[in-house]
């Protein structure tokens, strides 16, 4: 083993494998997600998400435009919390 | 303020079981990924199924007077708002509403409601926005249970 074979098993394979695993994990990075952190303030539109209409109680399903304020829900309850 | 009263409700149904009612600015804008919209899927699916309640989920910017902008979303949550429940997260503002019509706080009373609620901000202060919000459905669907005019349809 003369000193071109030795440098090559032993300084270009590991530089092969670890510029090919910086390959693997950063060049999918480009779109990752941003993740909510607690204090983020918070960009994205507002969503409204209803359950799945199938065998799910009377909800009027799309028409939830149409339907103003006028149904009486009598005197409301719930719960309020701040994180 | 006036943009959360322009938010139409939407369904959470997947491309397999039905046409999605998703604007395109939502379909680009990834609040959260396939896996956790499917839980958050599950979850109000199911809750409402079992409890017969219609659970709504909003989540986004509740404007400064939360509680009033949180009821007046309830009140259009639906056909029937008396038997709706809606959840309002408000990220940005770190604050959580549950909102229950008149029907179903006689099956929610405002205790359980904040149970759920506390155990929604602790998951929320940890930064698990979905976590939270499967659970604190799951606790106010069991504490809703499966009322007895359900229970022979199926």
């Amino acid at each position: 083993m003369n000193v071109a074979e030795t440098i090559l098993v032993f300084v270009g394979i590991p530089l092969a494998v670890v510029v090919l695993l910086a390959l693997l994990i950063f060049l999918p990075g480009g779109h990752t997600r941003p993740r909510y952190k607690s204090g983020q303030p918070w960009e994205h539109a507002p969503i409204w998400y209803e359950p799945h209409p199938d065998h799910t109680p009377a909800a009027g399903h799309g028409d939830a435009k149409a339907i103003t304020s006028s149904g009486n829900a009598g005197p409301l309850g719930g719960a309020r919390g701040t994180w | 303020m006036t943009r959360v009263f322009e938010t139409e409700s939407h369904d959470t149904a997947t491309v397999d079981t039905r046409a999605n009612v998703i604007d395109e600015d939502i379909h680009h804008d990834h609040v959260f990924s396939y896996q956790e919209l499917a839980r958050l899927d599950d979850a109000l699916t199911m809750s409402s199924r079992e409890t017969g309640l219609r659970f709504t989920l909003y989540i986004g910017d509740l404007g400064q007077r939360t509680r009033a902008a949180a009821e007046e979303m309830h009140a259009r949550s639906g056909a029937n708002p008396s038997e709706a429940v809606l959840i309002a997260v408000s990220p940005g503002q770190k604050v959580v509403e549950v909102v229950t019509g008149a029907g179903a706080s006689r099956r929610l009373p405002d205790r359980a409601c904040a149970l759920a609620v506390l155990s929604m901000t602790t998951s929320f202060a940890a930064s698990d926005l979905v976590g939270g919000i499967v659970n604190g459905l799951r606790q106010l669907s069991d504490q809703a249970g499966h009322p007895a005019a359900l229970r022979h349809t199926h």
